[in-house]
């Protein structure tokens, strides 16, 4: 497959109307094995997404998507509601990232306070240059909300929208608006919610990232310059030179966009299959022809195949081929476009007034209505005073964890965790109630580690299996659930582990690391600690603790 | 498309090589988050929906057929 079978494919899955998020989502996996022979114009840019839920799948149907926008995405998807550590925390994955465009998607109910979105507001308009996109607050149904629904969801907006007033790199993304649009109850908490905490259906991924889209094409001025229009059953309902300019029916819906597009400074032209005499007759003199000749800096009227009419105007109008967009309502000339010129974007001409492509600058709804001067600067500094950063973050959660040696009624959590954990996990060795059972007979150390915080309890979510051998420990397994990873918590649970060490006059503990593709998460925990690597292979990394090193756990958690 | 199609599709990998025995004990690629998009995907595909209990008792391919079976689309 050429790169260019991948973006006409992509062509085709945009002019879908029925596309799916795997339609999508497919391509793109093919698209990064080929990144390497993307064109010069196709750029390359990076986006991060950050939220309070699943959205795992969102990144990568933006990534399809935004080549059909000329660009190729990075994207960096936020670990499992952690968004607040990745906010606050500076040395965060998402800014090392450095991305262009930050989408946040916060479900209301993950909200403690109103401070909390101000720390969130602020913390950002500090740590980064990029552009913010912070979608606004929905309501959930009644069945999940803790929020005191409605009119909390309206305060918290309010909080958000004054919260961002003074910074110029952030927009509101009105999600309850997009939701109300595409159908909320079809999308917004359906049975996905309980198979995998995805609250936005994976069916809605498509028509967001569009509606995303619009930032980042702002952002890196990949905005189009040029649209291009075909006339007969496009611009009007009949073939002027077939049924006559009286019988001829102007799509006047359909104009009235098209001049809000030629306000902005979009170049309109034509590229029609007609005799040049007839079809400046319909636009001159019909009165439903709210476009008239002198909207269009250029056309192209003729016999010629519209490929080269298309290269025609290009040359005319001086503009490369990818400040264009083709809209033709027939099949064989939007294929025909696609196929010889993928620079350029066939739009479908139900999809125009979607379209992400003519976005530039502040010119979302939202952003229109911020009318107000910035005063980015002088508010900025007034912030580092009082901002948190994450540990101040964490000491409010009141953090606890209890460890306790495993029980024959623990048994059955132990092994499923270790059948099911896979990103904070370092070796992913997956045991049964009987592997584990055996183990304590031999002699070997089974802990298990609950967890809890102010919001509620959250039972077993952490184990440890170490295996003795005279005075050194092997850290056989160790892994933590997702749901409570970026808390620091691994550090206490190694903190009881060395304590006891010391304890039993141990010397040396023994750590290995095991990659796999899931537990990136997990690569640089023993490292960070002061864990030294003593052995590789492509396998397995070995690493080792003295017991005599200082350890420093941190203080906002209790220990029991 | 037919629901081997499909699944190949998800999964990125070749839809001849699926059976009925195929499953998320013997597909790498057949991940919790590729299972979501399946029973996403083959909704939309077959116009039909699923409960949480029929998705919850998948296991195999052969499964996926037997339930758009009883659902009268296959």
């Amino acid at each position: 497959m050429e790169f260019k079978e991948i973006q006409h494919k992509i062509s085709n899955i945009y002019a879908d109307t029925s596309a799916t998020a795997g339609d999508y989502i497919s391509v793109g996996k093919k698209l990064l094995d080929f990144q390497a022979d993307r064109p010069q114009y196709i750029r390359k840019t990076r986006v991060a997404f950050l939220s309070s839920f699943t959205i795992q799948g969102l990144p990568e149907v933006f990534s399809s998507n935004a080549l059909f926008h000329n660009l190729f995405v990075n994207t960096y998807n936020a670990p499992y509601n952690q968004f607040t550590q990745e906010i606050l925390n500076v040395e965060s994955g998402l800014y090392k990232f450095n991305p262009y465009v930050i989408y946040i998607l916060i479900d209301a109910r993950d909200i403690r306070d109103n401070k909390h979105i101000e720390d969130l507001v602020s913390s950002l308009s500090l740590n980064t240059n990029a552009k913010i996109v912070f979608s606004s607050f929905a309501v959930s149904p009644k069945k999940y909300d803790n929020t005191a629904g409605v009119v909390k969801v309206k305060e918290l907006n309010k909080i958000l929208r004054e919260a961002v007033n003074n910074f110029k790199n952030f927009s509101i993304f009105d999600f309850e608006d997009f939701l109300q649009r595409i159908g909320k109850d079809e999308y917004w908490y359906t049975k996905f919610t309980e198979l995998g905490d995805i609250r936005l259906t994976m069916d809605a991924f498509p028509a967001l990232s569009e509606e995303f889209m619009e930032y980042i094409v702002a952002r890196m001025g990949a905005t189009k310059k040029c649209l291009v229009l075909d006339l007969d059953n496009t611009l009007w309902k009949g073939i002027v030179g077939e049924d006559g300019v009286q019988n001829i029916i102007p799509d006047v819906n359909l104009q009235e966009y098209i001049l809000t597009l030629y306000e902005k400074g979009i170049l309109l032209a034509i590229n029609s299959k007609n005799n040049k005499k007839d079809a400046l007759d319909a636009i001159n003199n019909h009165p439903d022809m709210l476009l008239k000749k002198e909207h269009f800096a250029a056309y192209c009227i003729n016999w010629n195949d519209k490929a080269s009419n298309m290269r025609e105007l290009a040359k005319e109008l001086n503009l490369s081929l990818d400040s264009f967009v083709f809209v033709d309502d027939s099949a064989f000339e939007q294929d025909l476009v696609r196929s010889s010129l993928p620079e350029i974007a066939v739009v479908p001409i139900d999809r125009l007034k979607t379209y992400a492509g003519f976005a530039s600058g502040s010119l979302t709804k939202e952003d229109k209505k911020r009318s107000q001067m910035y005063k980015d600067e002088k508010k900025r500094d007034e912030l580092k005073v009082k901002s948190l950063d994450v540990n101040d973050y964490l000491k409010t959660l009141e953090l606890k964890v209890k460890i306790k040696e495993a029980s024959e009624g623990t048994l059955p959590r132990i092994s499923q965790l270790t059948q099911k954990t896979n990103q904070f996990n370092l070796a992913t060795r997956r045991y049964s109630e009987v592997n584990i059972r055996d183990f304590i007979k031999k002699g070997w150390k089974v802990w298990t580690l609950e967890a809890s915080d102010k919001f509620g309890d959250y039972g077993i979510v952490g184990v440890v299996v170490l295996e003795p051998k005279d005075n050194v420990w092997r850290i056989d397994t160790l892994l933590l659930s997702c749901r409570i990873l970026g808390r620091k918590i691994e550090e206490t649970f190694f903190e009881y582990i060395l304590e006891n060490a010391r304890k039993e006059q141990i010397l040396t503990i023994v750590g290995e690391f095991i990659p796999t593709q899931k537990n990136k998460p997990s690569e640089a925990f023993l490292t960070s600690i002061g864990f030294k690597e003593i052995s590789k292979n492509n396998k397995m990394f070995v690493y080792e603790y003295d017991t005599k090193q200082d350890f420093e756990s941190p203080d906002f958690i209790e220990l029991n | 498309m037919k629901v081997e199609e499909i699944i190949g599709k998800i999964l990125n990998i070749d839809s001849t090589t699926i059976k009925d025995e195929t499953s998320p004990e013997n597909t790498s690629e057949w991940d919790s988050f590729n299972g979501l998009l399946l029973v996403s995907e083959l909704e939309k595909n077959f116009n039909v929906k699923f409960d949480i209990e029929e998705i919850i008792a998948v296991k195999n391919v052969g499964d996926i057929k037997s339930i758009l079976k009883k659902h009268k689309v296959l």
